[in-house]
């Protein structure tokens, strides 16, 4: 019966595994989940019966189809992960004997894995360690079992020994040690088959709003020996929009190109740590030139209008390192999709436009931002579902980002300059104890880049306009008075979770950080600069043999101790044989003494003595180990000799 | 009970990992081909974790089988093929307990739960003996043991090179004397005709009164007593010889006979008697003739 293997604490393994693993993932797979656990609660563990063996093994199927409808693949950690959670949950109902319980907790190790593929934080790292701990433990528990020793099954004396405080050093020189080559299968596990449109390739309006709501962190950046750059220049960029069809904004067909990788002949201005989100786009702030990436095995492509794309979405953290351009090239000219209008556009945007056509350039985008500056436009995160530009132009005026930045390049665009949508984040929290930038979700933002013929791409950010608090103070619209509202909470409450995330943060960055070129470094600290990559391997196999000699060591440790007290004895009667004195296999130290005493020695006493204290020694009672270290010198020592022929 | 007399050496340790091992194993290189893949450094962390482990528990698994040792075998002698129960004393000097010890020789195996710290235990195993008459030697007996995790199985040998005898199978001729002995004495009355009495013995004159054959019996007037010598036996080669005494053995001892053996060269004779004791002084003496000790 699965009860009996079955225990409300493996329940807490089970959980201790799943749930982190769980809110990494969407929604639904942590319903499927519940819902079997509930199904098994129900039917099994209270209720002591049983499936059918073929109902489980047929929802296994089942979600594995799901799963693979879903995501256009099995392979991708987010697909991988979500079969295993419904899996293992599934496991469950099989569990009738101590195979599949081995099985089970392997499983659970296994959710660890995935777990630690989408979270590499502190938190996660205390995770994978509790979770190794129980795994430890129900091994130790289940082999009681198996072996029908039931009495004290939590005792963990097994465990707490020596041999295992061998393992933290030892797992401290692997981690240190062990060369972090990279795989060439940096592609392995993306979806290649269903193409993956984050917010930022693609633009419909209410798209950001709904991420305005969420207090995730996207990416934290850190100013690499600057100061902080003001809120009004902090720009990130994502993605170039510029194919327009109504409110609908999407970035050109682009073809891969890998980009070098940027010479680092100084450093980097500034470092951002991006939170996995499987999207293809980097983030960058306005202006970077160039990047670099970690991990290293990643491709990506520097576009023409300066966006940074991946080959595949990557669902780990990573790292950009970013250099600022200091705005000396010359721009790159618009192309033709800069002015695509949608033929759809209406006679009365069109006749709005009218009298701007006869301005300079830079007239004619004064105008433009004078229109959004006197009509009364609102920022709201509550707007009207708009059919048409012309609906939020003339009638209803009230928007969000999207709105703002999506009418301005029409109305930009059929007044005849070149203009882009850029979507990305803007504005950040900092983190006072760490001075670190937090863009969140809510930092999410739209604007605009035009292009003027005497000063190039120009950043136009019709928000800041409408409500520069946005912009200026990081002030979000509270929907509850309908006014822009600052609603970074500095009280106790939030500096205790910023003072986390600041450690966590320096975590994140030593963990990742941790690669082929830093144990180098590490080694060049130590002492061992002129060896070059190549010493990593030669220390790590080095290292690894002081470890092989070490356990060697402990191995030894544990051999047989001799008893002393037996090869005294044994050389006693040695050295007797030689003296013709033989004492028979049958015989006791009792006939040895009888033969002693007639053989003819020239010293019988000295002889009968060691006999004697062996006898006692043996025998006799309080023979501690110095006695019979001094008994098996004198044993060594004492002369023996045959009488001398008269 | 066998005592050695020099049972500190060190022994050789074998470990293999078990099925639940490999898969422990071969989840250590998933994670690392994982790792590597997607550079993350977490994931190499737990990897390391778990092949640290993985080398504590096949350390703490061949500690399990450390400072045991056998200090003695008793093995009993039997007839050809016989399976006997032997007995081992095991005793352990360590300062922790041993947990789930599996001790076995050729197919037969036992299991001790827990064995305490410095604490003795006797087991039983079971031992099919050769078919071959004389001495033979249990060269070794096996102790292996898959705690404390059930990864790993490691085990090890101990040579303890116990001899023991097998007696010479008890096959020839039945003992001709028996029927002589059962005829003599005093009649002491007649009892229903049974098969395997002796025809002769069938009292033809009572029978024919009564409806069925009646047997007379004889009451034995003294002890009835066989001297088993070797030259009566009608084989030609020594071993027959010592297989039909075996089987006179065991006639005797089934008659409840006394009885006594004489063989060439043994100095001392077990003299007349009866009883397990005796009956297997006896077979011992056949097993040990001429058998260098």
């Amino acid at each position: 019966m699965s009860t009996f293997y079955f225990r409300p604490v493996h329940f807490i393994s089970l959980l201790l595994a799943l749930v982190p693993l769980l809110s990494e993932l969407p929604k639904l797979t942590s319903w499927i989940c519940t819902f079997v656990l509930l199904v098994y609660i129900g039917v099994v563990f209270l209720n002591k019966t049983s499936l059918p063996r073929w109902i489980p093994q047929m929802m296994a199927v089942a979600s594995g189809l799901f799963f693979y409808s879903v995501h256009g693949t099995l392979l991708t950690p987010e697909a991988a992960s979500s079969l295993m959670c419904v899996i293992v949950c599934l496991k469950l109902f099989e569990i009738t004997n101590h195979r599949h319980m081995l099985v089970f907790i392997l499983m659970n190790l296994i959710l660890s894995m995935f777990y630690v593929l989408f979270s590499q934080t502190l938190t996660s790292t205390l995770f994978i360690f509790v979770n190794y701990f129980f795994f430890i433990f129900f091994l130790l528990f289940l082999h009681k079992q198996k072996i029908g020793l039931e009495k004290d099954p939590f005792s963990l004396r097994q465990l707490l020994t020596l041999e295992t405080l061998v393992a933290l050093p030892l797992l401290i020189a692997l981690f240190l040690f062990f060369p972090r080559f990279t795989t060439s299968w940096g592609g392995f596990g993306a979806a290649t088959t269903q193409a993956v449109f984050g917010f930022s390739e693609k633009m419909n309006p209410g798209q950001l709003m709904s991420l305005a709501q969420s207090d995730l962190v996207a990416f934290r950046v850190r100013m690499n020996g600057k100061k902080n750059p003001s809120p009004e220049n902090l720009y990130f960029r994502g993605a170039v929009l510029t194919e327009n069809k109504g409110w609908e904004w999407k970035s050109p067909e682009r073809f891969f190109a890998n980009s070098p990788r940027a010479v680092a002949e100084q450093e980097s201005d500034y470092e951002i740590l991006l939170e996995p989100r499987f999207e293809k786009t980097l983030f960058t702030l306005d202006p970077t030139q160039k990047i670099d990436l970690q991990p290293s095995h990643l491709k990506w492509t520097q576009t023409s209008d300066h966006t940074f794309q991946l080959r595949y979405p990557v669902q780990s953290k990573l790292k950009i390192k970013g250099w600022l351009s200091d705005k000396t090239e010359s721009p790159i000219a618009p192309v033709r999709s800069e002015l695509q209008i949608d033929p759809a556009t209406s006679e009365k945007l069109r006749k709005l436009v009218t009298p701007w056509l006869s301005f300079a350039p830079q007239e004619r985008l004064k105008a433009i931002l004078d229109f959004y500056k006197f009509e009364n436009f609102k920022y709201s995160t509550e707007t009207p579902a708009y059919k048409t530009v012309d609906d939020f132009l003339f009638e209803q005026k009230i928007g969000f980002c999207e709105h703002f930045s999506s009418s301005f390049a029409v109305l930009a665009r059929l007044s005849g300059l070149p203009t882009r949508v850029v979507v990305g984040f803007q504005g950040a929290e900092t983190n006072p104890f760490d001075s670190y930038l937090l863009v969140k979700d809510k930092h999410a933002h739209a604007w605009n880049e035009v292009y003027l013929q005497d000063q190039g791409w120009i950043r136009v950010d019709v928000t800041a306009l409408v409500a520069p608090a946005r912009i200026l103070q990081g002030a979000l619209f509270n929907s509850q008075n309908g006014q822009l509202v600052n609603n970074t909470d500095a009280g106790f409450v939030y500096r205790i979770a910023m003072a986390w995330d600041a450690v966590n943060h320096r975590f994140s960055l030593m963990l990742m950080n941790y690669n082929l070129e830093n144990q180098a470094a590490l080694l060049e600290n130590m002492g061992l600069a002129r060896w070059g990559l190549g010493s990593v391997v030669k220390v790590f196999v080095g290292v690894m043999i002081v470890f092989a000699l070490f356990f060697w060591w402990l191995a030894r440790r544990g051999r047989e101790r001799v008893d002393l007290l037996a090869k005294s004895y044994l050389l006693l009667n040695q050295r007797l044989t030689r003296l013709q004195v033989v004492r028979a296999p049958n015989e006791g130290p009792m006939d040895l003494r009888a033969k002693v005493i007639d053989a003819p020695l020239a010293n019988t006493a000295e002889a009968l003595k060691l006999i004697d204290r062996y006898i006692a020694l043996r025998f006799g009672p309080n023979a501690t180990a110095k006695d019979i270290h001094i008994f098996y010198k004198d044993v060594k020592t004492t002369p023996l000799r045959l009488l001398a022929p008269k | 009970m066998r005592k050695f007399s020099f049972p500190y050496r060190h022994r050789q340790i074998f470990m293999i990992p078990n099925r639940f091992g490999f898969l422990a194993v071969s989840l250590f290189i998933v994670f690392s081909l994982v790792a590597a893949t997607y550079s993350n450094n977490l994931l190499f962390l737990l990897a390391f974790l778990h092949v640290s482990f993985l080398l504590v528990a096949i350390l703490q698994t061949a500690r399990n089988l450390r400072h045991i040792d056998i200090e003695a075998v008793q093995i009993p002698a039997g007839f050809p093929g016989e399976t006997v129960e032997i007995k081992v004393l095991i005793k352990q000097n360590a300062r922790a307990p041993k947990l789930g010890l599996t001790v076995f020789c050729e197919k037969s195996q036992k299991l001790i739960e827990e064995l305490p710290e410095k604490d003795q235990k006797i087991i039983t195993l079971l031992l099919q003996l050769p078919q071959t008459r004389g001495q033979h030697r249990l060269k070794r007996i096996g102790m292996g043991t898959e705690s404390p995790y059930g990864l790993f199985y490691g085990w090890l040998y101990f040579k303890v090179n116990t001899p023991y005898f097998v007696y010479p199978r008890p096959v020839g001729n039945t003992l001709a004397l028996l029927s002589h002995h059962q005829g003599s004495g005093d009649f002491s009355g007649l009892k229903n005709y049974q098969l395997g009495d002796s025809p002769q013995r069938i009292s033809w004159k009572h029978s024919s009164r009564s409806e069925q054959l009646l047997v007379k019996e004889f009451k034995e007037s003294a002890e009835p007593q066989c001297l088993l010598r070797w030259q009566d036996c009608l084989q030609t080669d020594d071993e027959g010889k010592l297989q039909q005494l075996a089987r006179w053995i065991v006639d005797c001892e089934g008659g409840h006979f006394t009885y006594s053996l004489e063989l060439p060269g043994a100095n001392t004779t077990p003299g007349f008697d009866s009883g397990a004791a005796h009956f297997h002084r006896n077979l011992l003496a056949l097993a040990r003739w001429q058998v260098s000790p």
